[in-house]
């Protein structure tokens, strides 16, 4: 019970952390663009499609990576179903929100899949610098094992016990 | 159980293990017995060797056949390898796929892969793979882990 309990909590806890960090970071982009481009205000509208699109956008994150929820499913795997619903998911929501009109062009298109495949990569080789990491964690950990080993060896060659029964 | 030393003027050591009946228990007694000196016999080209289970890298079932690899030699062996796998300390002693049984005492690092599967770099820099459906239970077994370990 405590154990799912915890779990939920932790779920909310990457919920509001999540939605949080990336709301926060649209915001203050929304702040710079509007000064680069000279727009004096944001409609409230636009900011509640975006809170909705981010809140979207965590909850698949949080699906797909908090422990626990997809159990048998490799890093791989995770990152691939993420992106590929998370791109479709923004896709709907950039036309929703407008910042998508029309079919659009090859080049707009390109540009929308280039970041995907960047954001790709990007996270590929973040994982691939972790596991080095985890990599040398292991070893370690290893390293003190064989130790531990080594050594209760070495206790056992020299203290022999002699069990004598004589009937 | 009962265990009963007995001294006598002979200098081999000798076991005997009396029992009613030769069941599993008796067998794996037999073969604890029989490697208690830490030697197993392995073949290679057609001569008869005994290995020193320390200086084992790991052991591969290929074929059918089952082979004990050490730094500069390999030698087929009687055994299959679920049966070494029973003589053999899983203390220190770990079976890493379907096919092989890796010495822990022997690998010098370890890399978790994309995969979930861990590569290990043995003394010799061969390199083995610690597949998914054994790695967690690995990961135990060195305490990264928590869980049964040590």
């Amino acid at each position: 019970m405590n154990k799912k309990r915890g779990k939920a909590g932790l779920f909310f806890q990457w919920m509001r952390n999540g939605i949080a960090f990336c709301y926060s970071w649209l915001l203050i982009l929304i702040i710079a663009g509007g000064y680069v481009f000279k727009i004096d205000m944001v409609p409230v509208e636009i900011l509640t499609k975006v809170l909705v699109m981010v809140t979207g956008m965590v909850l698949v994150f949080t699906i797909f990576f908090l422990e626990g929820i997809l159990k048998k499913i490799g890093f791989m795997t995770r990152l691939s179903c993420m992106m590929l619903i998370a791109m479709v998911y923004e896709i709907v929501c950039f036309y929703w929100i407008g910042i998508f009109q029309s079919t659009g062009s090859f080049f707009r298109w390109g540009i929308f899949l280039g970041i995907i495949v960047v954001l790709y990569s990007v996270c590929i080789f973040i994982y691939y610098k972790y596991s080095k990491v985890k990599g040398e964690i292991y070893t370690k950990n290893l390293t003190l094992y064989k130790q531990s080993r080594r050594l209760e060896y070495e206790q056992n060659r020299y203290t022999t016990t002699t069990d004598t029964t004589d009937k | 159980m009962e265990v009963i030393i007995k001294r006598t003027e002979v200098d081999r050591l000798r076991v005997i293990i009396a029992c009613k009946e030769e069941n599993n228990a008796v067998i794996k007694l037999k073969n604890y017995i029989e490697n208690y000196d830490e030697r197993l016999k392995g073949k290679s080209e057609d001569k008869i060797f005994y290995v020193n289970i320390f200086d084992i890298l790991y052991v591969e079932a290929v074929d059918g056949k089952t082979f004990l690899y050490t730094e500069d030699n390999y030698f087929e062996v009687e055994q299959r390898l679920y049966e070494l796998e029973e003589i053999l300390d899983n203390k220190d002693f770990f079976r890493n796929s379907k096919s092989q049984i890796v010495n822990i005492n022997k690998i010098d690092s370890l890399k978790p892969e994309i995969n979930r599967s861990l590569t290990i770099t043995l003394c010799n820099k061969e390199r083995l793979t610690i597949s998914r459906r054994f790695a967690k239970s690995f990961k135990e077994t060195i305490g990264v882990l928590e869980g049964k370990s040590q």
